[in-house]
């Protein structure tokens, strides 16, 4: 109809105010991508879902625009807790940069290994995610995922205590690849990944040990299904090293993630991050809360 | 389409005057007729259903803060006509979509992402309005996502 306009007005007076000035008016605006698609807050701070990073860049800043989230996380296990919190920038939906800070509370469990009840690991983790090529969202005619490779620089405060657990690294850098794909018709999220790691329990007993002391691959991935625009259930799996010799095993997740409005959103989750140094897997409730813009 | 009669007028260049109107008339009497394939599109209350769709979008999207701009002088029955013309193609509803390809209707705009989506969200809430079920509003959303490609602005 422009074009008609355009056509049709060219030609007949050339005082008519053609389409250019829509290009100059049309305002810059904020929040710009669709509902949720900035996903949720991955439990290191990357965007994601809790325990995978998706490809997808965090907050709704498209390719003109700067998004961000922050977000508060609480896995309340069987005998430890680890809380999460963090926030993280995405810049022109091409790069996001994060930042979290992990403190895990041993309990009683701290007392019976010696070194307190209550005793806490803390890490602080950077994150640098990068999107490479595809766009999980637009290119429904396509089979290429969106593809973003990232890093997790992390630094763990307890030093002393990894050392005299025998533990040879308090700090440590995780390179994943991963790729996110919306299947929109079927309403399915599908996102694989790979992460070359050596960390101890995501990093939170320190990196390389007795077992192995060499980056090796890790797979994570997510399912979700969209039940609404602004509510998604589904299942996540990651695979860890067991470095220490305490059999640490993969950690899985159930979970629903709800967005009352644009800008907030709720994720509860049911997870089992396998054994964590005493025997018995520990489960628990995942709960983490998410702002963005 | 009023600002075409206007510029028409004011030339009175007999035969765009002719044609012009025609075509968009064509494109309304199409619009109240039925789809050959009303089934593919009865989640949408069928091509009437799609139509009241439209028109509440373009309703939206004049008024939207973001886009409504571009809407301004847009004649609303003939653009939702064209847009139920071709969501009933793209949804198998055997229409024929008969306007300008999206690539020429939209260049020249300086439409990003966010105008897009500001656009795609008007939808969704014109879709909920109307009792679209979710799986049928993400059948449609699915077959447009792919078109951003020809709509947003080509950096040149
Ligand atoms: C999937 C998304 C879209 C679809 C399917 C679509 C479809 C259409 C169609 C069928 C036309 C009529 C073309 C003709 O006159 O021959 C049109 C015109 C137009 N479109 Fe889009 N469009 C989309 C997105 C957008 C966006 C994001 C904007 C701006 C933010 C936009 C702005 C316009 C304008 C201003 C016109 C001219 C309206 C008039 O005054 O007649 N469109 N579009």
């Amino acid at each position: 109809m422009k074009i008609i306009k355009k056509r049709v007005c060219t030609a007949l007076t050339a005082s008519f105010i053609g389409l250019g000035v829509h290009s100059q008016s049309l305002a810059q605006g904020v929040s710009g991508k669709l509902f949720a698609t900035g996903g949720v807050s991955q439990v290191e701070g990357a965007g994601g879902g809790g325990l995978a990073p998706w490809a997808l860049i965090t907050g709704y800043g498209t390719e003109n625009q700067i998004g961000g989230s922050a977000f508060a996380t609480i896995v309340n296990l069987d005998d430890y807790r680890l809380t999460s919190t963090g926030a993280a920038i995405g810049l022109y939906d091409r790069v996001e940069l994060s930042f979290a800070q992990h403190r895990f509370d041993t309990r009683a469990v701290g007392a019976a290994l010696g070194l307190g009840a209550g005793y806490t690991f803390k890490q602080d983790i950077f994150g640098v995610k990068v999107k490479l090529v595809g766009d999980a969202i637009y290119d429904q005619d396509r089979w290429l995922p969106q593809i973003a490779i990232g890093v997790q620089h992390k630094k763990s405060a307890n030093g002393d205590v990894l050392t005299a657990l025998g533990i040879p690294h308090d700090s440590g850098t995780d390179v994943y690849l991963t790729a996110t794909k919306l299947f929109i018709d079927q309403r399915v999220l599908l996102n694989a990944g790979v992460r070359f790691t050596k960390a101890n329990q995501l990093g939170i007993l320190g990196f390389g040990g007795p077992l192995n002391d060499k980056v090796k691959p890790e797979f994570e991935g997510s399912v979700a299904f969209l039940v609404r625009r602004n509510l998604a259930v589904g299942i996540e799996a990651r695979t860890k090293r067991d470095n220490l010799g305490f059999k640490e095993g993969a950690a899985y997740d159930a979970f629903v993630a709800w967005f009352p409005t644009k800008n907030a959103s709720l994720t509860l989750a049911y997870v089992d991050l396998g054994r964590i140094v005493i025997p018995g897997k520990q489960r628990g409730l995942y709960a983490s809360l998410q702002l963005s813009f | 389409m009023k600002s075409i009669f206007t510029q028409l007028a004011a030339a009175t260049l007999s035969f765009a005057m002719l044609t012009l109107p025609v075509r968009g008339f064509a494109q309304t009497a199409t619009s109240v007729k039925t789809a050959p394939n009303e089934a593919a599109i009865a989640g949408f209350g069928g091509y009437a259903g799609l139509m009241k769709i439209n028109l509440d979008l373009v309703a939206r999207l004049k008024t939207n803060a973001l886009i409504g701009k571009l809407f301004a002088d847009t004649d609303a029955p003939r653009l939702a006509g064209l847009l139920s013309d071709q969501f009933c193609e793209l949804l198998g509803g055997g229409c024929k979509y008969t306007g300008n390809d999206m690539r020429a209707a939209h260049q020249g705009m300086g439409i990003k992402t966010h105008h897009f989506n500001a656009l795609a969200e008007e939808l969704q809430l014109a879709m909920d309005a109307a009792g679209v079920s979710q799986s049928e509003q993400f059948r449609l959303i699915a077959k447009l996502a792919p078109m951003k490609r020809d709509i947003n602005e080509r950096p040149e």
